[in-house]
């Protein structure tokens, strides 16, 4: 149907307000750009029935606004997996629970996974971004936010964001307990992304790195 | 005109204003209009097996089934603990939720509410701070009467067409 596909394709390429979407008049505090984001939102919502995974703690608002645009949303509240201790001579070597997201191979169109990354040690990145690629569909998209300029490590609870639009969103801080957090060079997180090709960092005012990246495969 | 000044004699049995007789009937309709509001399933109360009905329900304790209300609500309660496919025109959960919900018109997650599975419906609101593992899609329903997308006109009317004899 040509007509639905041109309003899809509208719809994405004009940022909609969720308010405008569920009709509440309420005060939000102005957001952050995000230009990353409303490029791989608007090529994945051109699907007819794109799936995008978001992980991290639960934003309603953010999960509603997408799949209110077609999408199907999954929902997971990943825990970052814990660092390796060191090994103390004569100790036997503890084996860490893996790095597993329990979906299936090549499932999302889109991979939501905020500020995740900066959550996972850095000797366990590697593991981290393989699962990502699993579970990314080949065309998918992949969008990270990190921190680029903060002391590492620290304690910090993770956060979420709510979306007002396609490029626009809210940081927030979640009511969690503080966990550690990295911050990891930009060399690392690219080499952990092996499989992704990263379209953009762009740097944000509140000194984040907005990490785009996409899975080109057959087809793609 | 002594007939003037003459009292009237008081009246022994003076009438009463007219009352209407008291009909129960509406009174009762109230009560039992209350009372279908404020069905629910107890605490300690655990079904096994499948639960039906035409009325709205809040559940406050344990199910492990399937949940059928149709064009009904259905809350979970927070001491409700539902382990179930379930399908209802409305479905607030406050409660524990396991299992896939459908609903025809809302589904909403209280912030004490934990939901693991998936939601089906066109308006869902899951609020901050409500703990929720699985997917949502809002996917209207397909009316009867609309238009079935990448199908012409005439392919959806061609079945009728041809059992009354026109066309093909």
């Amino acid at each position: 149907m040509p007509l639905l596909f041109g309003r899809r394709t509208q719809e994405a390429v004009e940022p909609e307000t969720a308010s405008e979407r569920t009709g509440t008049q309420k005060q939000v505090p102005a957001g952050t750009a995000c230009v990353g984001l409303a490029r791989a939102l608007g090529r994945v919502l051109r699907e007819p029935k794109p799936e995008i995974l978001n992980l991290g703690p639960l934003c309603g608002e953010s999960v509603v606004y997408l799949a209110g645009r077609g999408a199907r949303v999954t929902v997971e509240d990943f825990e970052p997996p814990s660092p390796i201790p060191p090994r103390q001579p004569g100790e036997i070597p503890v084996v860490p629970a893996p790095v597993v997201l329990d979906h299936s191979d090549g499932k999302f169109h889109l991979i939501l996974a905020w500020e995740l990354l900066d959550f996972v040690p850095p000797e366990r990145l590697l593991e981290f971004g393989r699962e990502l690629r699993r579970v990314t569909r080949d065309g998918g998209w992949l969008l990270l936010l990190s921190q680029a300029a903060m002391p590492s490590p620290r304690e910090e609870p993770l956060s979420r964001y709510r979306l007002l639009a396609d490029d626009l969103l809210v940081r927030e801080t979640c009511e969690q307990l503080p966990r550690r957090r990295w911050v990891h060079p930009t060399r690392e997180i690219e080499r952990a992304l092996a499989g992704f090709s990263i379209q953009g960092i762009h740097l944000q005012r509140n000194q984040m790195r907005e990490i785009v990246a996409f899975k080109a495969g057959v087809g793609a | 005109m002594t007939w003037l000044k003459q009292k009237p004699d008081p009246d022994p049995h003076p009438a009463e204003p007219f009352r209407a007789p008291e009909v129960p009937g509406p009174v009762q309709t109230r009560e039992r209009t209350m009372v279908e509001k404020l069905v629910n399933i107890g605490q300690s109360i655990q079904i096994k097996g499948e639960l039906t009905g035409n009325e709205d329900l809040t559940i406050e304790g344990k199910v492990d089934g399937k949940i059928i209300l149709k064009d009904h609500n259905l809350t979970i309660g927070a001491n409700g603990r539902i382990t179930a496919e379930i399908h209802a025109k409305t479905v607030v959960v406050v409660g524990e939720v396991v299992g896939n919900i459908t609903a025809d018109d809302k589904v909403e997650v209280a912030p004490t509410g934990s939901m693991k599975g998936d939601i089906s419906s066109p308006r869902v609101v899951l609020a901050d701070g409500a703990r929720f593992k699985g997917s949502i899609d809002m996917e209207r329903k397909q009316m009867p009467g609309m238009a079935v997308p990448g199908k012409s006109v005439a392919e959806m009317t061609r079945p009728v067409m041809a059992k009354a004899g026109v066309g093909d």
